[in-house]
């Protein structure tokens, strides 16, 4: 009981915050209903579609996080408060959807949390050093198409290879058991 | 073998590409970073499975319930599947195709805990007698979130020995409690003396009875004719002799002349041993020996375990005809290079070998010549389709040890076809294969071999009568 009122806060909370943070428009934050309706019935793709059109809908036309500053790469701070903020509880929202009823926490294994969060830390600090280039920096400055063609590229460039690779060893999981002794009995 | 992406999981790539392509329409670097967020999710679950396949710890265990199983009885097998980790599997189980679906699903699909196994039974009807193998099982290990899936194929090497069925044993027990079994005439060694019979009751007469047993009064009495029966009178040292060549395994509709020669010899053992003389068994294929048991020095058990572990039948499209004879050029060449390879195939130490002389039937003769007495009574078991001539010879060198020889031969065409797709060239065929078949007989009979022509319809009584009649 406890865990399903976590999920509808968490979704309460980002529909205030992409108001208050993003789209003063409530009317974007439509979509999370899809999302409160797959939560209650259990319904993954209604979530998905959901968590679809509230990410596009509510930050299509934004340039900037109200109350705080511009959108842009050469402004790292944005971008790391947008992703504490509304991208993290996004993602946990996707997670919730995804994952069947009851939620219940599994057991992770180290090296894949690390290796992701490496990957993300990664991005962040290839986005600001390219932004402290000069030559860059007034380009991006300019162009907020090349900002998006940067974060697109780079978030390819470092996690398509671990999602299309193929595992190398085959699992040591699936061993048989003995059945020997129903062999002895027939002989 | 990597894991598959499921179709929620190509939903997400879908949308991560959707957001990616709305970033760059309406020109926002948070869609692009919502986008880049979706991707660094979907590959950390990716990751996160690969490391969990790595030490899920899956253990599958099959196990036979019924302790004997019998052909055409039913046989329950239970899957079970432990994992050290919360897991999803779904495991569909093939079946051989000797085997017929009773009961129970063969789809094992849900959650596996380390607390709670998973498990199913399911049941399944043997239509062959044999050893078989299970096919390997199928796996498929799913991510909770249900994007990823891994297949495994685990070969558990699960072996099942399938008994004749209960019908054919049960038939072998009832001929050998209703018929009385007697071999007269002279003894020739120890095993074969003849003692003074005791007269013990008398019951109706069966075909094959002797003559002399008929009880006259009895039968006044009761209008019908009766035979009077007498305890044990002789002592036969017997040898059942079982061609397991590949004509006699050829298995076309369900239906094998092996399949039926099994069930033939042991009715012939059971009757034998009932009426307390000893029983071997010699079975042998194209070029040697498979099992050889003396009589007298093993068990009617180990005769019948022996019997049932005879080479599976090997299912075909269809019967070709008896081998026919072919003009062969170069046959001393051929002759010496059987010499060379010889020796290999007998496993015999032999210097001097004619094509006659390499073949199985050759060597469970030799085998019998070399370990067992003369003066026995050899039942043989085959179609004759395989080394035709080396049979003779083999045949003739029993006889002239003094053995009594009993040919039970099986016509191959009724196993092979039905009624019902038979054309004009088969019946020519068939009718070739049974005039060249005769031709062979007649010849075995002037040589003082009985033979017995059996078809798919004889039970049993034909060889039991005719081994009954042997010396009267």
């Amino acid at each position: 009981m406890r865990t399903r009122f976590i999920k509808y806060l968490l979704v309460l909370y980002l529909a205030l915050m992409s108001t208050i943070l993003v789209n003063p428009n409530p009317l974007f934050a439509l979509p999370l209903v899809l999302v409160l309706i797959s939560l209650m019935f259990d319904q993954r793709w209604i979530g998905m579609a959901g968590v679809l059109a509230y990410t596009v809908l509510t930050f299509k036309d934004t340039t900037e996080i109200l109350y705080l500053s511009d959108v842009s790469l050469n402004n790292i701070f944005s971008i790391i408060i947008f992703t504490i903020l509304v991208l993290l509880p996004l993602v946990a929202i996707l997670e919730i959807v995804l994952f069947p009823r009851p939620y219940r926490i599994e057991r992770i294994s180290l090296g894949p949390l690390l290796i992701s969060m490496g990957l993300a830390i990664g991005m962040l600090i290839t986005i600001f050093i390219l932004s402290r280039v000069q030559m860059i920096g007034v380009y991006l400055e300019s162009d907020p198409m090349l900002q998006v063609f940067i974060l697109m590229s780079s978030a390819i460039f470092l996690f398509a290879p671990p999602l299309l690779s193929r595992s190398g060893k085959d699992p040591n999981g699936p061993k048989e058991r003995s059945h020997l002794s129903q062999v002895d009995k027939n002989e | 073998m990597g894991s598959r992406f499921t179709n929620i999981s190509r939903a997400l790539v879908g949308m991560v590409v959707l957001v990616f392509l709305s970033a760059y329409l309406f020109e926002s670097i948070l869609l692009a970073l919502a986008g880049a967020g979706f991707l660094l999710f979907l590959t950390y679950r990716r990751m996160e499975f690969h490391s969990m396949v790595m030490r899920v710890g899956l253990t599958v265990e099959r196990s036979i319930l019924e302790e004997i199983v019998h052909k055409d009885s039913i046989c329950s097998i239970r899957l079970k599947v432990t994992s050290g980790e919360t897991t999803i599997v779904s495991i569909s189980e093939r079946m051989h195709r000797s085997f017929i679906p009773r009961s129970g699903d063969r789809f094992l699909e849900g959650k596996v805990n380390p607390d709670r196994p998973l498990s199913i039974v399911y049941s399944m009807v043997p239509k062959e007698r044999g050893y078989f193998r299970f096919p390997p099982l199928k796996i498929t290990i799913k991510e909770m979130r249900g994007l990823f899936e891994k297949d495994i194929e685990l070969d558990l090497g699960t072996e099942i020995f399938v008994r004749a069925s209960k019908k054919e044993i049960s038939i072998a027990r009832l001929m050998s409690k209703r018929k009385q079994f007697e071999i007269t005439g002279p003894a020739h060694k120890r095993h074969t003396r003849t003692y003074r019979a005791d007269f013990r009751t008398i019951r109706e007469y069966i075909p094959g009875d002797r003559f002399r047993d008929i009880d006259w009064k009895a039968m006044s009495r009761f209008t019908r004719l009766m035979t009077k029966e007498f305890e044990q009178e002789t002592n036969l040292p017997t040898m059942i002799m079982i061609d397991g060549s590949l004509p006699m395994r050829e298995m076309v509709k369900q239906r094998s002349k092996l399949e039926h020669a099994i069930a033939l010899a042991l009715q012939a053992a059971v009757i034998l041993d009932s009426n307390g003389h000893p029983v071997g068994f010699i079975s042998y294929d194209e070029n040697k020996v498979i099992e050889h048991l003396s009589p007298g020095r093993c068990e009617l058990d180990d005769v019948v375990m022996a019997l049932f572990k005879l080479p599976n039948p090997v299912e075909t499209g269809g019967y070709p005809g008896m081998p026919r004879s072919i003009e062969r050029h170069g046959e001393e060449n051929d002759n010496e290079f059987l010499s060379k390879v010889g020796p290999f195939l007998v496993l015999g130490e032999r210097n001097d070998f004619t094509r006659d002389r390499t073949t199985g039937i050759f060597e469970a003769m030799r085998a019998i010549e070399m370990t067992e007495e003369t003066g026995m009574l050899l039942i043989i078991i085959s179609d004759m389709e395989t080394n035709r001539s080396s049979m003779l010879r083999s045949l003739q060198l029993s006889l002239k040890r003094d053995h009594r020889v009993v040919l039970v031969t099986p016509f191959s065409w009724p196993y092979h076809t039905d009624s019902g797709d038979i054309s004009v060239k088969t019946v020519e065929m068939m009718y070739e294969d049974h005039l060249e078949k005769q031709t062979l007989l007649r010849s075995l009979r002037a040589g003082g071999v009985k033979v017995i022509d059996i078809d798919l319809n004889e039970r049993g009584d034909k060889v039991i009568a005719g081994i009954r009649r042997l010396s009267q």
